[in-house]
């Protein structure tokens, strides 16, 4: 970085339980480090459903002028320690940078025209912007599990549903209760057209992994099925990585998707719960509202022009899997992770960024999956990323499902993924 | 000794997550610190197997106890549809215990009971 650039950064964390005084505590944290922040990033836990009101009234307050944008996460993690119950934000206060912000709405039922609308305001404010250097951060509201036979939220159905029928509750979903996947893709897709020389990093809004609720914030306003984008043009140097944290098995199968491209008809042509079941020698009592927490570790993998795509299994239908977003091969493996392999993935990454220079910031998105997983293990990660960092500044959220995208390569959006922004010295 | 009233704040903390549905600093036979109301401020759910579940903790403090000196860290086991944890306090025979639902997301709970036992170290030292 140029000796002339200002840069100072900050990462605040409040444990404090109403939203006035978590406010109160992050604005006297932030100001004790930074003068006139660019923009607030905010991120909650669903612990404060109720106080986000008043927390962002109190914080629009305290920065009358500053971009505040962000939304609900499972957790996360940053110099000050690792949590699943809290409130935190990260901002950036540089001469360096320009900042543009935008929200689109109704992000299930029409992904596009929500993506379209956010970037049509991210662009509108960098009219005059001549940095080199482009970074877009995306919070797209994540996948809400329906009630689809209003049975209550469930994830597996174990009678068996004809799949017109299946396709048909899903779209009702959409319309009536605006519950369904995400739809983060698509919406990720089309943000990545309208803004092809940024790069992207970004993730799926969720609450505390039961996938019922999520929201996201807007300056003083509290939305939910929404996108948020915060834009950031600058000449200081940017360093992005991406690790999956999964292996390939040797073990293929050619799929048949259903209606919707999300949910697997078929594997090698036969009934896909059963071959999925079967594969991995699990007894039909694993077929249980639990059972998300096991296939964590085996993760469905697509290819695409070289990049892997994990898609962790969403729920069952019957004899359908239920994934998160849509499915682009007609050939699948069973993935395999572990502790072991998400701390190799985790070291690989922080290599590759310490390869182009030492971090003065940076952000990383982590699958909530690996931190449901990792559990009080994810201290360990933390130890990792403090001795990396040193004295600089980092915050870590867990995320329903990873964007990722840098310029001339595929947009990736999917899940068990490590992926980071770095602003460098 | 165990300085009690910052410790059941700490537990009442954790206490006010949905999942958590009773939270206690243990060792065998003994309830070391409870969260400020006491029994009354578990989660009512629990009421009709907690008499069950206590019983079996003691038993699960027979191996802490054994084997505290030599590391271990960790215990936890399945009641019906209750899941009990126990973060075990280094070279003590106490543990923080907590029952969560076995459909719970552990793993995000455990990342606030470790919060919640490195805060009770600190003021146990």
């Amino acid at each position: 970085m140029s000796k002339n650039i200002e840069f100072k950064s900050a990462v605040e964390t409040s444990r404090k339980w109403d939203g006035e005084s978590v406010a109160v505590e992050l604005s006297s944290k932030i100001k004790n480090k930074l003068l006139n922040p660019n923009f607030i990033l905010l991120f909650s836990t669903i612990h404060y459903e109720n106080e986000f009101n008043k927390l962002l009234e109190k914080l629009n307050n305290f920065f009358p002028n500053v971009p505040i944008v962000g939304g609900t996460v499972p957790g996360f993690m940053n110099q000050d320690g690792c949590y699943t119950r809290g409130v935190t934000s990260l901002s950036i206060d540089s001469s360096a940078i320009d900042i543009s912000v935008g929200i689109g709405h109704n992000t299930k039922n029409n992904p596009k025209k929500s993506a379209l609308e956010c970037t049509n305001m991210i662009k509108k404010n960098f009219t005059e912007s001549n940095y080199s250097n482009k970074l877009l951060f995306i919070l797209t509201s994540g996948t809400l599990v329906p009630s689809l036979l209003g049975t209550g939220v469930k994830r597996v159905y174990k009678s068996k549903i004809p799949i017109s029928m299946i396709s048909k509750l899903l779209k009702t979903s959409y319309k009536v209760s605006k519950k369904g996947v995400g739809r983060e893709d698509i919406i990720f897709n089309e943000i990545s057209n309208q803004m092809p020389d940024y790069s992207i990093i970004g993730g799926s809004s969720i609450d505390d992994n039961k996938l019922e609720k999520n929201y996201q914030f807007f300056n003083n306003e509290v939305f939910t099925n929404s996108v948020i984008c915060l834009g950031i043009n600058t000449n200081i140097n940017l360093k992005l990585e991406s690790q999956v944290a999964v292996e390939k098995t040797d073990k293929y199968f050619d799929v048949k998707l259903a209606g919707e491209k999300y949910i697997i008809n078929k594997l090698d042509n036969k009934p896909a719960t059963k071959t999925f079941f079967k594969h991995l020698n699990w007894p039909d009592s694993l077929m249980d509202e639990r059972l998300h927490r096991r296939t964590f570790f085996y993760p469905i993998l697509f290819e695409k022009e070289n990049e892997i795509f994990p898609e962790v299994i969403g729920g069952l239908i019957g004899n359908n899997i239920v994934c998160g977003f849509d499915i682009k091969s007609d050939k699948l493996c069973i993935g395999r992770s572990s502790r072991e392999i998400l701390i190799n993935s985790l070291n690989k990454s922080l290599n590759n960024i310490s390869k182009s220079g030492i971090p003065n910031c940076g952000i990383i998105i982590y699958c909530s999956a690996l931190l449901e997983t990792l559990g009080r293990d994810f201290f360990k990660v933390q130890e990792i990323l403090k001795k990396f960092f040193k004295d600089s500044p980092f915050l870590l959220i867990a995320t329903g499902g990873e964007d990722f995208k840098i310029p001339e390569k595929i947009e990736k959006h999917s899940n068990e993924t490590i992926n980071m922004a770095a602003f460098l010295k | 000794m165990i300085m009690s009233d910052p410790i059941a704040s700490v537990l009442d903390d954790l206490l006010k997550l949905d999942d958590i549905l009773a939270c206690m600093v243990a060792r065998q036979n003994m309830i070391s610190v409870m969260p400020t109301d006491g029994t009354d401020s578990f989660k009512p759910e629990i009421n009709k197997i907690w008499d069950i579940i206590h019983r079996a903790m003691d038993d699960v403090f027979t191996v802490i106890r054994e084997y505290s000196q030599a590391g271990l860290s960790e215990m936890e086991f399945r009641l019906q549809d209750y899941d009990a944890l126990f973060f075990v306090f280094p070279d003590t025979e106490n543990a923080l215990v907590s029952i969560i639902p076995a459909m719970a997301n552990k793993g995000l709970l455990e990342v606030e009971m470790e919060n919640a036992r490195r805060d009770i170290l600190k003021f146990m030292n």
